[in-house]
């Protein structure tokens, strides 16, 4: 017992330290960050921003010239109480940076930790636990918390699964809770649908391959729910309000009023978040399999998103072809290749049929995210239970040994000939299979004891990923910008800077038919029409400043007329503002007048002035005070959607859908205060009571699982 | 027996074993197979940036990049192997990588797929002038001047390997005509190799058709063809028809100093020395400063 304590912390300590040494350059930001994980460090540094100084973000006016944030919310998963810590050391002063790489490295490790509990729960050998907790530390995955922000939904996949085995095991409370918890925290992180794939079709094999094992686990369920009703009525009511936030998202997304065209464009559905199936299918499990194939050959080419597991654990997968089976391999081997024909839609029509058939299949697109929140982790207790049973299968049995002895030098021998046939470059690799045959002859020669044996496969299994690491981090480019989310500053800025809009790059071999060039990523459907259809240029000249008072406003029907009379109208700067014909009403017919009774351009205001500066503004709100000599109609140009209201002297008045995409309101000559506020009380109650209450119930799991912990 | 059997079912190969059979019943793999190659190799492709570049101004070349074309282009065509512009370019980025026994049958193979592609065998002549194999090099230039200019075009605007590299236009008119101009060029590059090597060689009758040709398709400069037409015809004897081609390139503005010596001759030959006399003293004046030097050039095409 002592001996396996003092060796998980050895190996678990050095895992920590090698991996941090690995992706040093990551984390010390000498090169940047990759793909989607900068969007997730903007996001989440927007969240905490805001959150550090006790707004609740609703509205991002920094994306697409303002954009609902509630997207951005239900991919970084906001009610995270661990995220929240991050305010903490932030506002003690510590950099973004700093704070954000410490906050990766550990959800990582966390999400390795709990795999090493959820290993120990299935093969039920403390040796086999760590050498799956340092196998999984060093594949790939390590790569994707540099350029995705799958850490989010991995970790508490991982410990879902952890507490649901331990309370089918022991039925109790703490076990429920955090299983409860980790489904809250993956119904409000991303997209939740990946989990429901991942759930139902665990529950479906579990069903088949352990049917009695299912049905103990629903009986001693329900005893469970008759002994504690009420803390199971707590726990469901928990799941329940969950599911909230991705609702109201979900319902918002069939309104139309945001657009992400570059994953709606031709989904034949009226929800925005619906996916066509031929995005789904563009890149999926072969595809990546293929793809990391490419670099895998050289280690000097490693490069982001290439799927990769040490090379020692294709050694056991290929030692352990002749181990007795069991059901626990055969589960696992059935689960992990359904999710792998489901993901192979070219191949077999397991996801054409799902797609038709199950209602959610419409709504994700990453069929490759399965390959590495499934199919790697149980890749590897799969290999790691072979290894058990292979050693098991030789114990105390000298003529077994030696026939070992033999396939275990055939397979090695067989490993380099393939490495030589495929003229492999990489110095570790042979460096491993080296190794990995001299330490098994040493152990089946019981030289070393199957401990010893553990405790060194640490190095076998750590040396190839350093090199491909290291090779990684030479590869990547050194070149670090700063995002607009880096530069953004508490005080109100009357311009914006560069960088107002997203480019996407499209440049495939694919690309013949369907994907327009440089599609909107996120934004509001109005602000897309003015993406699609006026010159880039324009628009961001235009966009630079956020408010322009007009003296002339005429409608406009964006529906009917040319959006090229807008782009002409921004190009000579002219002073005439549109709305759309109905929401042209009295009040706005004064500012009907002849082009040659007004001056010729609008007043663009770059800075603050006695006539006109704002006086408060979060993210959420802004508080104007104007003082002008004649009526005039106030443009903002940040982006106009349902939910906001204006207000004129605290009374509330008509807000306008201005220039198309933005904000317009009537303001009469004289001293006024004008304020825009977005979103109903109630939407920001409910986000704050989600937040408690998720805090409330981690607390209290901890607590529980304190309490519980020796029983 | 049953014993047996019973243990080898129960190996955990027989799980993958079952895994196979299942999906060799119910897979399609050639449609699978398709998409995921095509869509691994669109991911795979490096930036085209650093190449175009490279086109424009070979002074840019990059170790690193060009390396990583020549596996990209390698994969491509190791996948996708009746793709001969993939080989092709794979050649291009071995001979730049100073691998040429590399870059010469990447290109065989590509000549193998497709027979009429110009650059193909010029560039194999580029690579054999490099290794000094005349021979070879000039019958080389001698194919590829036998590609149909037309037949090149189309192949090079449908090609979705060099679609990437080829200028940006939104119509297919504009592209065509802009690469036919290229293409002219490009065919002007090969004569001049060709009628240097013939000249070298003194293959007179060579020199003489591909002079005559390049002139007549409009793709060699008059001035320079018609002065290969004289030194051809000078070299067959045939000297009144070697004066009047040398007249006609000083004509076309071709008066270096070469001419005007080899006018003198055909014209000592045809008996008229005085007019020779004249010549070779106008040839040694304009020695100083305007001898014509065939330009050699290495680089290949890249399409």
């Amino acid at each position: 017992m002592k001996k396996s304590i003092d060796l998980f912390w050895l190996v678990g300590g050095l895992t920590v330290l090698v991996w941090i040494f690995c992706f040093r350059v990551f984390l010390l930001r000498e090169a940047p960050l990759i793909s989607d994980a900068v969007s997730f460090y903007d996001h989440l540094k927007f969240y905490i921003d805001n959150i550090s100084i006790g707004v609740y973000p609703l509205w991002d006016p920094l994306w697409s010239c303002g954009s609902p944030n509630e997207f951005f919310l239900r991919r970084i998963g906001p009610f995270n109480p661990l995220l929240l810590l991050l305010a903490i050391p932030y506002k003690l002063g510590l950099s973004y940076w700093a704070v954000f790489a410490s906050f990766i490295t550990f959800y990582y490790f966390l999400g390795m930790v709990g795999f090493y509990k959820l290993a120990l729960e299935v093969l039920k050998d403390k040796k086999s636990a760590l050498l799956a907790f340092v196998l999984l530390t060093f594949s790939s995955l390590g790569t994707r918390v540099f350029d995705s922000y799958i850490m989010m939904f991995m970790t508490p996949t991982i410990w879902f699964f952890y507490f649901l085995l331990v309370f089918g095991r022991t039925m109790q409370k703490y076990a429920l809770a955090g299983l409860v918890f980790c489904v809250m925290l993956l119904m409000t992180t991303y997209i939740p649908f990946y989990f429901f794939v991942i759930a139902l079709t665990f529950a479906l094999f579990f069903l088949l391959v352990f049917p009695k094992e299912s049905r103990d686990f629903l009986f001693h369920l329900i005893q469970f729910i008759r002994r504690n009703p009420w803390f199971f009525l707590l726990c469901l009511a928990a799941v329940a309000m969950s599911f909230i936030p991705g609702f109201m998202f979900f319902k918002q997304a069939g309104q139309g009023t945001f657009a992400m065209p570059l994953r709606h464009f031709n989904a034949g559905t009226q929800n925005v978040l619906s996916v066509e199936s031929d995005v789904a299918t563009y890149w999926a499990i072969p595809e990546d399999l293929l793809f990391s194939l490419f670099y895998l050959e050289d280690l000097r080419l490693f490069d982001f998103a290439v799927f990769y597991v040490p090379v020692l654990s294709l050694l056991f997968l290929v030692l352990g072809l002749f181990t007795h089976t069991n059901r626990k391999l055969a589960f696992m081997f059935i689960w992990g290749f359904f999710l792998f024909l489901m993901g192979s839609p070219y191949l077999v029509p397991v996801y054409d049929f799902l797609h038709r058939h199950v209602f959610f299949f419409k709504y994700f697109r990453n069929l490759h995210f399965f390959l590495w929140l499934v199919i790697l982790p149980l890749l590897i207790l799969f290999v790691v239970e072979q290894l058990r049973l292979f050693f098991n299968m030789i114990a105390d049995d000298k003529r077994r040994k030696m026939m070992a002895l033999y396939f275990v030098v055939a397979v090695h021998l067989a490993f380099a000939a393939f490495l030589f046939w495929r003229d492999s470059f990489n110095y570790s690799t042979w460096a491993v299979v080296v190794m990995s045959l001299l330490l098994f002859a040493a152990v089946l020669w019981g030289r070393v004891s199957l401990w010893v044996f553990y405790g060194l496969c640490f190095i076998l299994v750590a040396v190839e990923p350093i090199e491909a690491y290291h090779h990684l981090s030479r590869n990547v480019s050194k070149y670090l910008a700063l995002s607009v989310y880096d530069q953004a500053t508490p005080d109100f800025q009357y311009t914006r800077g560069q960088k107002t809009i997203l480019l996407v790059d499209s440049q495939d071999l694919t690309q013949e038919t369907t994907a327009r060039n440089n599609p909107l990523y996120f934004g509001t459907q109005w602000y897309n029409l003015l993406w699609d259809n006026v010159d880039f240029l324009v628009l961001k000249d235009y966009t630079f400043v956020k408010f322009i008072l007009y003296d002339r406003v005429v409608s406009f029907d964006e529906q009917k007329q040319d959006l090229k009379t807008l782009e002409q109208t921004w190009r000579q700067q002219a002073n005439l503002a549109y709305i759309p014909p109905v929401e042209m009403n009295a009040a706005l017919k004064e500012l009907n007048r002849p082009a040659n009774s007004v001056a010729a351009t609008p007043l663009v205001i770059e800075k603050e002035s006695e006539q006109f500066y704002v006086s408060k503004s979060d993210v959420n709100t802004i508080r104007l005070a104007t003082k002008l000599t004649v009526d005039k109609f106030l443009v903002f140009n940040d982006g106009y959607y349902p939910g906001w209201h204006a207000f004129l002297n605290d009374k509330p008045v008509m807000l306008y859908r201005a220039n198309v995409a933005f904000k317009g309101i009537f303001l009469p000559a004289g001293r006024n205060v004008v304020e825009f506020r977005f979103g109903e009380p109630w939407r920001y109650r409910v986000e704050i009571f989600l937040l408690m209450f998720y805090l409330l119930f981690f607390a209290g799991f901890l607590r529980q699982w304190y309490k519980e912990r020796n029983v | 027996m049953f014993k047996i059997l019973k243990q080898l079912l129960s190996r955990t190969a027989v799980l993958y074993v079952l895994a196979a059979i299942f999906l060799l019943s119910v897979g399609n793999f050639p449609r699978a197979w398709n998409h995921v190659v095509t869509s691994a190799l669109s991911r795979y492709m490096p930036s085209h940036d650093y190449l175009l570049e490279f086109n424009r101004d070979r002074s840019t070349f990059n170790f690193k990049k060009n390396k990583e074309f020549e596996l990209y282009y390698g994969k491509l065509s190791a996948l996708m192997p009746d793709m001969p512009d993939a080989y092709a370019m794979q050649g291009f980025c071995y001979y730049y990588d100073g691998k040429t026994d590399r870059a010469l049958a990447a290109y065989q193979q590509a000549v193998r797929l497709n027979p009429k592609v110009f650059n193909f065998y010029y560039n194999q002549g580029i690579i054999a002038l490099k290794t000094r194999d005349e021979a070879k090099a000039l019958a080389l230039f001698k194919k590829s001047l036998s590609v149909p200019l037309v037949d090149n075009l189309q192949f090079i605007v449908t090609s979705r390997v060099y679609k990437p590299l080829l200028p940006v236009t939104k119509s297919s008119a504009v592209l065509a005509d802009a690469m036919g101009q290229y293409l002219i060029d490009a065919y002007g590059r090969a004569y001049l190799q060709a009628l240097a090597l013939a000249a070298t060689q003194k293959d007179y009758a060579t020199m003489l058709l591909y002079a005559r040709q390049g002139v007549a398709q409009g793709v060699l400069d008059q001035g320079v063809g018609s002065y290969y037409a004289g030194l051809a015809s000078f070299g067959l004897k045939k000297h009144e028809a070697s004066v009047g081609y040398i007249q006609e390139a000083v004509r076309k503005g071709f008066s270096y100093a070469q001419a005007f010596e080899i006018m003198g001759h055909a014209l000592q030959a045809l008996k008229r020395p005085e007019s020779a006399a004249a010549l070779m003293a106008a040839t040694s004046l304009a020695r100083d400063g305007k001898i014509y030097r065939p330009s050699v050039n290495f680089d290949l095409l890249v399409y």
